[in-house]
């Protein structure tokens, strides 16, 4: 990166989307977020894209063909077939 | 019936308890399964059924005290590293160097590029490119990003079903995330202009 302040905060990227940075780092990424707009973009694109990943969560559905085949092979499986 | 009253049926063979006590689980195990073995939809389904059939076969092992989910995922987790190790189709490990804020230092955009999730027209190109950067992933990366980003599972318990330490699980994560990023800055950097 630009800075190695920003390189070194920029690893801190993703404790401090998930809310798991200590309170001294975190107060140090939040002053530096204020006045570099670089970081503020990084973050921001980090941010997104980890939002996309959760959106996914409800794009997925379960074949019903395969949940059916799963109850037979578990029948066949318990008469010892 | 309660959760451990169905576990004490199915350790005696009942498959209808069983059926019931997975209800739960398979949606759940259906998406872990989609989402590592990205685009290849019979392996996911056979990751799906292998998945419960092993559980069923080896419930009595199961102990009570533990998390019926966290091994249940456990068992899914395993059963997609194995695919792809037995079938080589892993992508290797320096699909990540190409990361570039390890050491030549990324370059700098004053641009938020990344296209609106809640834009209808293009929710679906976006799911298509997050699923395509996924699977270009090495599996244990996308094991990680999958139980933590997708499903929403802690960092803890994440650790606990792949027996990885907190933060070995923390930097696959941010690697993950940081690769997915540089995927869609190419894929709509010039689409945002």
């Amino acid at each position: 990166m630009k800075e190695p302040h920003c390189k070194s905060l920029s690893r801190k990227m993703s404790d401090y989307i998930d809310g798991s940075l200590d309170p001294k780092t975190l107060a140090k990424i939040k002053s530096h977020l204020k006045d570099c707009r670089p970081c503020v973009a990084f973050f921001k694109t980090l941010k997104k894209t980890v939002g996309a990943l959760g959106a996914l969560k409800s794009a997925t559905t379960l074949p019903r063909k395969a949940q059916g085949g799963l109850r037979e092979k578990l029948k066949s499986l318990s008469r010892g077939d | 019936m309660t959760e451990s009253e169905l576990i004490e049926k199915s350790k005696a063979g009942d498959v209808e308890a069983f059926s019931q006590l997975i209800r739960n689980y398979e949606n759940k195990i259906f998406s872990l399964a989609h989402h590592v073995c990205a685009g290849m939809p019979s392996d996911a389904e056979d990751v799906y059924q292998e998945t419960f059939l092993s559980a069923f076969k080896n419930i009595k092992g199961f102990k009570n005290r533990s998390n019926l989910g966290t091994w249940l995922y456990r068992i899914a987790a395993n059963l997609c590293w194995v695919r792809f190790r037995k079938k080589k189709r892993d992508p290797v490990m320096s699909i990540l160097d190409r990361n570039r804020t390890d050491e030549n230092g990324i370059q700098w955009e004053f641009k938020d590029w990344f296209p609106n999730p809640e834009e209808i027209s293009r929710k679906k190109e976006l799911q298509e490119a997050v699923a395509k950067a996924l699977s270009e992933l090495p599996s244990d990366y996308r094991l990680v990003l999958t139980l933590r980003d997708i499903e929403g599972l802690s960092a803890e318990e994440t650790a606990k079903i792949l027996k990885l330490s907190i933060p070995a699980v923390k930097s696959r994560l941010h690697r993950g995330r940081i690769y997915l990023r540089e995927r869609f800055e190419e894929e709509f950097k010039e689409k945002a202009k």
